[in-house]
């Protein structure tokens, strides 16, 4: 009875390596013969990933994707002839879907990190950001130095959550969503939330009752995630990128959604 | 008092509630879709698994229940996102609506098999002895004799699953499909606002509620024929 079970089981086990091994193959032979093009999913289309729940970079206003993200993306695309479908996915499983080529590239507000490095190659950076502290107007806190003993609340997965968890003293709290994040600011149970600098700012300036308690400069920098294998298509859009920076298509997008000109990334 | 006053801005602001709601009802037109889509699939997948299970032939019954012990006692979350980003390594690239009915459909499946299973052998053996006595052959005797009754029997606990199965397709968010909760999510974040929340958890209702009130009706009928 064991032993055909565990028959059973392993004549899964090598199916499933086996067909791991062919797939392995006729992956490795696409890559091969495209070389020369542009890796793209689909032809003529430049698939993007984004998750659009991080105003006001990208998100959804009714059943249309907006943010500065999105203007940016768009622009890219018309410069270098392509179509654009701009996709909404999660978090969670952005650079899963990345790496099994769901996407031609992700533009999220994506940090380019050392870590993420190993798994997707980035863009040149596009933007500049530190991390601030939401907290509320009558919290006392004014300095990073005051999160001791305190809790700070941050979106799963992002710098603002390796940041916080450096700070001495200060118990960082991990949501799926920034939004949970600031409910639960606003019901006492955690004393401030740590996201990008023009997240927090842009949610201070809406909202009455918060203030930005304090920044810490991480200087970070904003890139395009590719998968590995997509050298060419990065190219283009490195090239893209400059021609934006320089004829100042990306001055315009940036004071459209920033209301300032933009600082030098 | 203020305390209630914030909490119904917060979580029932009836005109964040109107603005969005066009946008909710796409999103709950897409969770019927893929909620009843797999249902059906996952009827079909539990009723071939459930007669694969009892019968004679080991090997095929083993299957079975490796099948319905993997996909049971593991996460859909986890089955979701296996099939969506894993499967690519194998050369299996499924749109994200194909993964998301896959998913749900096979996880389905291993449940309603386990409803069909216990329906079978609620009916009592004798029957399936007369039958086979009569000349029919093990096929015939399911197909005429044991599934009609069965089928009555297990349509109580199928729509319980069925009820579980749309409030389950809420995972399919973390493909990316844009069904109820992700859509109420998005809302959330555009109004800064949670009542989409509260709204969707409305709609939600809508559609479950006559299920439910469907259940409870069969299950008091079944019992009153029983009974007589």
């Amino acid at each position: 009875m064991k032993n055909k079970l565990f028959a059973v089981v392993a004549i899964i086990i090598a199916a499933v390596m086996i067909a791991g091994v062919f797939g392995a193959c006729t992956k490795q032979d696409s890559a091969n013969t495209g070389s020369s093009k542009l890796e793209l999913i689909k032809s003529g289309v430049l698939t993007v990933g984004s998750d659009t729940t991080w105003p006001p970079m990208e998100y959804v206003e009714g059943d249309k994707i907006v943010g500065f993200d999105v203007d940016l993306t768009q622009a890219i695309a018309d410069k270098i002839g392509l179509k654009l479908d701009y996709q909404s996915t999660a978090w969670d499983g952005i650079v899963a879907a990345l790496a099994a080529h769901k996407f031609d590239m992700v533009i999220s507000s994506m940090t380019i990190t050392e870590e993420k490095k190993k798994e997707v190659n980035f863009s040149d950076p596009y933007f500049n950001t530190d991390q601030a502290a939401l907290t509320k107007e009558d919290s006392g806190i004014d300095a990073v130095e005051k999160m001791d003993g305190k809790t700070m609340g941050v979106q799963l997965a992002t710098t603002g959550e390796i940041e916080s968890k450096k700070i001495k003293g200060c118990t960082t709290t991990s949501y799926d969503d920034i939004l949970m994040a600031f409910e639960d600011l606003k019901a006492g149970r955690i004393d401030a939330v740590m996201a990008d600098s023009y997240l927090v700012y842009s949610y201070a300036a809406k909202n009455e009752g918060f203030k930005v308690g304090f920044v810490i400069n991480t200087g970070e920098k904003l890139g395009i995630a590719f998968a590995k294998e997509s050298t060419n298509l990065l190219a283009v859009v490195n090239g893209a990128l400059k021609t934006l920076m320089e004829d100042g298509t990306y001055a315009s997008i940036y004071e459209k959604w920033f209301g300032t000109k933009p600082p030098k990334v | 008092m203020q305390g209630i006053a914030d909490l119904f801005q917060k979580y029932f602001s009836i005109s964040i509630i109107r603005e969005i709601l066009p946008f909710l009802l796409k999103g709950a037109l897409l969770t019927i879709f893929f909620s009843a889509t797999s249902e059906v699939i996952g009827i079909v997948i539990g009723l071939i698994t459930s007669m694969i299970r009892v019968t004679k032939i080991k090997v095929l019954s083993q299957l079975a229940v490796v099948y319905v012990d993997l996909f049971r006692g593991t996460p859909l979350l986890m089955q979701i996102i296996f099939v969506y980003y894993a499967l690519p390594y194998l050369g299996i690239n499924l749109p994200a609506i194909v993964a998301g009915i896959v998913a749900l459909s096979i996880n389905s499946g291993a449940y309603v098999s386990e409803i069909f299973r216990a329906g079978i052998e609620s009916i009592d053996k004798g029957q399936t002895e007369a039958a086979r006595s009569l000349g029919m052959s093990y096929m015939q005797a399911m197909r005429y004799v044991v599934i009609p009754q069965t089928v009555k029997r297990v349509l109580p606990p199928l729509t319980n699953e069925f009820v579980a199965l749309i409030k389950d397709s809420s995972l399919l968010s973390v493909i990316a499909i844009a069904e109820l909760m992700r859509t109420a999510k998005e809302m959330m974040t555009w109004k800064m606002n949670p009542s989409s929340l509260t709204a969707a958890a409305i709609i939600y209702l809508i559609i479950t509620l006559p299920l439910t009130r469907y259940v409870s009706y069969m299950e008091n009928k079944l019992k009153r024929n029983e009974a007589s």
